[in-house]
C-alpha cells in the first residue's frame, strides 16, 4: 500500500474533500468561454486568406481552453471574495471542493498548453496575442484592477475584446483595422455590460469590497455612464459597415438592436425600484443579445458572401 | 448490506474513487485527443510532402 493510499484509508469520509470532473469544468467559466469562442470564430471568419478547417478548429480551441484557464486561474485568485458573494459562493474553490492550488495548478497548465499548443500548430502571432490576454486578464484585471478602481471592468475588458484578434491573426499572422474594430467594439460593450451586472448585484460587491462603479460611485452615476458607454458602442458599432467588412444583415442588426439596446440602457437610467433593478437584468440580458446579434450577422454575411474586406491588413 | 446501511466514510471513499476514476478517464481522453490533434496538425502542415 502507498503512503497516499495509507492516508486516504486513516481519513474519514468528512475530510475526503475531493472534486469530480464537473468542478475542474466549472472553473474554465463555460458561459463566458462561449461568448469569447463565438467573437473569436468571428475574428477567424472574416479574415482574408484560407486556413484547413483542422488549423481552424486548433485555433478556436486553444482560445476557448486560453479562456477557460483565465477563468480558473481568477477563481484561484478570487476565492476569498467569491465566498462573499451570492452568485461565486456556489464555485468549486470557495465551496472547498478545490483548492486555490488546485485551480492555480490547473489554470497554469491549461495556459501554458493552450499557448503552445497555439504557437506550436497555428503560428507565433495568433500564440503571441493568446498569451496577452491571459496575462491581461489574470495579472492586470484580476490581481491588480479589480480590487482597486471602478475602472477595473473598462480597463480590463480589453482582455474579453481580443478573441476577435487572435482568430484574424489565426489566419493572417498578423494584426490589422477589421479586428481592431471587433476588438473596439467589444471594449465598449463590457462596462454597461457588467455594470448592468453590478447594479443588482451590488450588495454582494459591497459586502466583498469589490469597488465596482455603483459602490463607489452610486446607481445614479452607474446609470449615467451606462447610457454614455452605449451611445458610443451602437455609434461603433456601424463601423465595420463604413469600413466595408460588414453589409446589409449587420447594419440591420446594430440599427435594431443597438436601438433596442439603447432605449433599456435610457429605461435604465430612469429606473425607479433600486431594489430589485429589473431594467438592470433586462439590460444585461439584452446586452448579451446585442453582441451575439452583431457577431452572428457577421458571420451569416461572410458565409452568405454578402460583405469583402477592403485591402485594411497592416502586416 | 443495502447502499443505505453503508457507513458514510465508506460511501465517502466509493464516491472518492469515483471521482479519481473519471478524471483518470478525463486525463487518459485529453492526452489521446492532443495526440491525434498534433498527427493530423502534422499531415496538414506537410501537406503534399506526407510521404516523403
Amino acid at each position: 500500500m502507498t503512503a497516499l493510499s495509507e492516508k486516504q484509508q486513516s481519513l474519514t469520509g468528512a475530510d475526503l474533500n475531493f472534486a469530480s470532473v464537473g468542478d475542474y469544468f466549472q472553473l474554465l467559466k463555460p458561459r463566458v468561454m462561449s461568448l469569447v469562442l463565438f467573437t473569436g470564430v468571428a475574428g477567424l471568419a472574416i479574415a482574408p486568406g484560407h486556413v484547413h478547417i483542422a488549423t481552424a478548429f486548433t485555433a478556436l480551441l486553444c482560445i476557448a481552453v486560453g479562456a477557460g484557464a483565465s477563468g480558473a486561474l481568477n477563481m484561484a485568485y478570487d476565492a476569498d471574495i467569491d465566498a462573499l458573494m451570492s452568485r461565486t459562493k456556489g464555485r468549486p474553490v470557495p465551496q472547498g471542493r478545490l483548492t486555490a492550488g488546485d485551480a492555480t495548478a490547473f489554470g497554469s497548465t491549461l495556459a501554458v498548453g493552450s499557448i503552445t499548443v497555439m504557437g506550436l500548430l497555428v503560428n507565433y502571432a495568433a500564440a503571441a496575442l493568446l498569451a496577452f490576454t491571459i496575462g491581461f486578464y489574470v495579472f492586470v484585471y484580476t490581481m491588480w484592477l479589480k480590487r482597486r478602481t471602478p475602472q477595473n471592468i473598462v480597463i480590463g475588458g480589453l482582455a474579453g475584446a481580443l478573441p476577435p484578434a487572435i482568430g484574424w491573426a489565426a489566419v493572417t499572422g498578423s494584426l490589422a483595422v477589421p479586428p481592431l474594430v471587433l476588438v473596439a467594439i467589444i471594449f465598449l460593450w463590457t462596462p454597461p455590460h457588467f455594470w448592468a451586472l453590478s447594479l443588482y448585484r451590488s450588495e454582494d460587491y459591497a459586502r466583498a469590497k469589490v469597488p465596482m462603479l455603483p459602490v463607489v460611485a452610486g446607481k445614479s452615476e452607474t446609470r449615467k455612464q451606462i447610457v454614455l458607454y452605449t451611445v458610443l458602442l451602437v455609434a461603433a458599432g456601424f463601423a465595420p459597415v463604413y469600413l466595408g467588412f460588414a453589409g446589409p444583415v449587420y447594419l440591420v442588426a446594430n440599427t435594431a438592436i443597438g436601438v433596442w439596446f439603447l432605449v433599456q440602457a435610457i429605461r435604465v437610467a430612469l429606473e425607479t425600484d433600486a431594489v430589485r433593478e429589473p431594467q438592470a437584468r433586462r439590460l444585461f440580458a439584452v446586452s448579451i443579445l446585442y453582441l451575439f446579434a452583431l457577431f452572428a450577422a457577421l458571420l451569416v454575411e461572410q458565409a452568405a458572401g454578402l460583405s469583402h474586406l477592403p485591402s485594411l491588413v497592416i502586416g | 448490506m443495502t447502499g443505505d446501511d453503508k457507513p458514510r466514510a465508506q460511501l465517502e471513499r466509493e464516491r472518492f474513487e469515483r471521482a479519481r476514476s473519471m478524471r483518470n478517464y478525463a486525463i487518459a481522453g485529453i492526452l489521446l485527443f492532443l495526440v491525434a490533434l498534433f498527427f493530423v496538425m502534422t499531415v496538414v502542415r506537410l501537406g503534399g510532402h506526407v510521404a516523403d
